[in-house]
């Protein structure tokens, strides 16, 4: 087992490196003095000189390799730069915003999970009415978009109710109630576009699974059927499940922008569209520096539990 | 125990689960709230703005975050063309106009300590003049040719040449402490000498800003609200939201009418003012490129070609004002008749294009910038209708600075624009080096106009030169304004906006008053 997590560390690390280089290198394209004018605010009548000195000055003109090496540097010792913009600390940006982003993946994972949980077992094991809400859900879900659910979760909660803030956030130090209430509608319609999809996998892991000999064997054995459901069933139908759930993690890291202008949530999404805009290399790069971690962290969790709950899955 | 068992009770846990977790959402501190008055009788304004706090110099339409933090040399009336005291006390002009000195007031100091004197002003006019800078107000500085520190209060400002739109134009801009000019978190840490100041213990860079009063201002009974929250909300939805859900108190909405509907519906005070103008710069008047451009018959056909009410609705869903006027009602500019003048008649439009020779038109090829594509069908159909024909040029994506760098550089004989019909409008696109006039047009008329504007003495005589200014651009056809693009305000029930604006992009902050 520990060979196979350094193995899928090391997977992990490459990955990182590629992908912060060739992002490193596509921040690039529009060329060095076009980001040099777009620090000096983009002027109307700023002169070519005036941009070759601020680029020089903020070091945009030395080669790529060299710049990108003192950014892997600066990142070993934990320190990402500072923005291009407003010379802010690109941890202190990350620090404000990632808790947001990450509020919002952990709460629609967990509702995700537990929806999931209770539709897909329901459906495998009782069939009928359950079964059905989980095959209209599927299609509901697929049909309605999520930002739509989320304007009309805001619209009737949020305005109408005013049960919860429409928008905003409100961080989890300051409030434990409201940085819930804050994040609960984007966390809900997240939830409910991922719900069909891991519902629907781990319904049809399940209905594989339970149809298996050993699992008539188990019983046989005189095994009570909750065990036979929660400790044997359930761990050979979760690996399609956790697949699919890890998917739309990161899927939903990657979409979390439109949730967070829908809802004013101050976000790692509406960091990475600004400073992209601005071409503000620094803070472009911590965004790719958190997004990468987080989707490199999620896949190896997965491996490692699918490891843990099957074993054929290390061999490989 | 029989599977279904199982499972009810999973669903049982689960749902208790469920049902405590809402529990908790319900009770927790939830929606509205923000905004309103405190405790203990203080008042707090919240403002949703669409984006972070810039640094002075740098972005013209952010006089209501400015107000906040910084004092300008002189301050704008709203309303007018005029200038009142704010940093300067008086101010007094040469005989022949060129030689501009101030007062400077005593006693008062920047955010970090140092003294706001005649150093420090003059500091910021240089800064503020040298286009290496990044200021955006630069060209309105031009007639500036240097500035003096006569003594620790009082500052001398030479000019090139008399200039009326230097005071409400180029010195009317927020004052800086000069140890801050280069700090690169100046926009987010604002070091001014404003009726308030930023609480950091409010603030989170980026998300929301809390001013609070600055102790001993100088005029702070011009202001109502003892706490200011800037609360940076980048989507229009989010915005309404927001403000009908009680979280901010007054926001620049855009223009919808279904969330302008459902705000006033909702109670909400929805305040339009004049703002903005779309339309074609007629840019080749001395017929380089396009003869028929030199003829002022053509540029009054083109005038009356434009079916400027269906043209509003079709194209902006009834959203806009119809126009024919680069300048704002409210202003001394504006020609009160001008509606007269280019009526919708194509028969009188092929009349005249045939009187100046071109019954037959000509093409060109016109580029739209930003959102002014949406008119290009349009235009190509009713200029089409008298002979005009018009190849429309996508400039959706294009840069608005590489946009008006093309105007310059490689000037199109007629170009779709949107600007604003405040006074620097005159600055940009009216005087022959204005970075707006790529085609550099002048005439002997406008340059005795700008002149009578530059030496008026008096408010009558100032707006009787604006008014000629007015009448010469219409008369001359210079444009061809299809609308104008009001700029809507909300404000929640309790919270005055004032009813006009003169010359901003938004209300002033002391103007915005708890409803009486």
């Amino acid at each position: 087992m520990a060979w196979y997590v350094a193995r899928r560390v090391a997977t992990g690390v490459a990955t990182f490196i590629a992908v912060t280089a060739i992002s490193f290198a596509l921040i690039f394209v529009p060329g060095a003095l076009t980001i040099a004018r777009e620090v000096l605010g983009n002027p109307t009548y700023i002169t070519p000189q005036a941009i070759q000195a601020e680029a020089q000055s903020l070091g945009l003109l030395r080669p790529l390799p060299v710049q990108y090496a003192d950014w892997l540097r600066g990142l070993f010792t934990g320190n990402l730069g500072r923005s291009l913009q407003n010379g802010q600390s690109v941890n202190s940006i990350l620090a404000i915003h990632v808790p947001v982003t990450l509020s919002l993946v952990i709460v629609s994972l967990l509702l995700t999970v537990a929806l999931s949980l209770l539709l897909g077992l329901g459906a495998a094991m009782r069939g009928g009415l359950i079964d059905r809400a989980l095959q209209l859900l599927s299609v509901g879900t697929l049909a309605i978009p999520s930002y739509w659910l989320a304007l009309i979760l805001a619209t009737v909660f949020g305005v109408t109710l005013r049960l919860v803030p429409a928008t905003g956030y409100i961080p989890i130090t300051v409030s434990f109630g409201g940085w819930l209430s804050s994040i609960i509608l984007p966390s809900i319609a997240i939830a409910v576009a991922n719900v069909a999809a891991v519902g629907q996998q781990l319904r049809g892991a399940m209905l594989d699974v339970l149809r298996q000999d050993y699992i008539r064997t188990l019983r046989s054995r005189g095994i009570s059927r909750r065990a036979v459901v929660l400790r044997h069933a359930l761990r050979n139908a979760a690996a399609p499940g956790l697949t699919v759930l890890s998917l739309q993690v990161i899927y939903t890291l990657g979409g979390t922008v439109i949730m967070e202008r829908i809802f004013a949530l101050p976000g790692v999404g509406t960091v990475a569209v600004n400073s992209g805009a601005q071409g503000d290399v620094p803070v472009v790069l911590g965004v790719v520096t958190f997004m990468t971690v987080v989707v490199v962290a999620v896949n190896i969790m997965v491996d490692i539990i699918n490891g843990w709950l099957s074993p054929k899955a290390r061999i490989r | 125990m029989h599977t279904r068992q199982i499972v009810t009770r999973v669903f049982i846990r689960l749902g208790i689960a469920a049902i405590t977790a809402a529990s908790v959402v319900a009770c927790s501190s939830g929606g509205g709230g923000g905004g309103g008055s405190s405790s203990s009788g203080s008042k707090t304004l919240t403002i949703g703005i669409w984006s972070d706090l810039s640094k002075p110099y740098q972005n013209g339409s952010a006089a209501l975050t400015y107000d906040a933090f910084y004092d300008p040399l002189v301050h704008k009336t709203a309303g007018t063309y005029d200038v009142t005291p704010a940093l300067a006390t008086s101010w007094s002009y040469n005989s022949t106009r060129t030689v501009l000195t101030f007062n400077i007031r005593k006693g008062v100091t920047f955010s970090d300590g140092t003294p706001v004197n005649a150093q420090a002003i003059k500091e910021n006019i240089d800064w503020g003049r040298n286009p290496k800078s990044g200021s955006l107000v630069a060209p309105w500085m031009a007639p500036i040719t240097s500035v003096v520190v006569k003594s620790p209060y009082v500052v001398q400002v030479n000019l090139s040449g008399p200039d009326a739109l230097l005071l409400p134009l180029g010195l009317s801009q927020p004052i800086v402490s000069p140890a801050a000019f280069n700090r690169s978190n100046l926009a987010q840490d604002p070091d001014g000498s404003g009726p308030y100041v930023l609480d950091k213990s409010g603030t989170t860079p980026g998300v929301q800003y809390t001013a609070v009063r600055r102790n001993g201002y100088w005029d702070a009974s011009a202001y109502s609200y003892d706490t200011i929250v800037y609360k940076v909300i980048s989507a229009p939805t989010a915005m309404v939201n927001a403000l009908r859900s009680g979280q901010i108190n007054v926001a620049w909405i855009y223009q919808d009418a279904a969330a302008v509907g459902s705000l006033q519906q909702a109670g909400y005070n929805v305040t339009e003012y004049e703002s903005g103008w779309n339309g074609l710069m007629l840019g080749d008047i001395a017929g380089k490129q396009i003869p028929a451009l030199a003829s002022l018959k053509v540029r009054q056909a083109i005038n009356m070609a434009l079916d400027r009410p269906a043209i509003v609705k079709a194209v902006e869903d009834g959203q806009a004002v119809p126009s024919d006027q680069t300048f704002a009602p409210s202003s001394p500019a504006y020609q009160a008749n001008g509606s007269q003048l280019y009526p919708y008649d194509v028969t009188q439009a092929k009349k005249l294009m045939a009187e100046a020779g071109y019954a037959n038109g000509f093409s060109v090829t016109i580029p739209f910038f930003g959102s002014g594509y949406q008119y290009a069908p349009v235009i190509v159909q009713e200029l089409g209708a008298i002979g005009i024909k018009v190849t429309a040029k996508d400039d959706t994506t294009t840069e608005l600075n590489q946009y008006i760098s093309d105007m310059n550089t490689h000037p199109y004989p007629i170009v779709f624009f949107e600007d604003d019909p405040y006074l620097h409008f005159i600055t940009d696109a009216l005087v022959p080096d204005g970075f707006l006039n790529g085609w550099h047009r002048t005439s002997p008329a406008l340059t005795s106009v700008m002149h009578q504007i530059d030496v008026a003495n008096t408010p009558a005589a100032l707006n009787s030169a604006y008014s000629q200014l007015g009448s010469f651009v219409l008369d001359n056809a210079w444009f061809a304004v299809i609308d104008g693009a009001p700029t809507i305000f909300a404000s929640a029930p309790g919270i005055q906006l004032p009813p006009k604006l003169g010359d901003d992009a938004g209300p002033e902050l002391s103007l915005i008053q708890p409803a009486k």
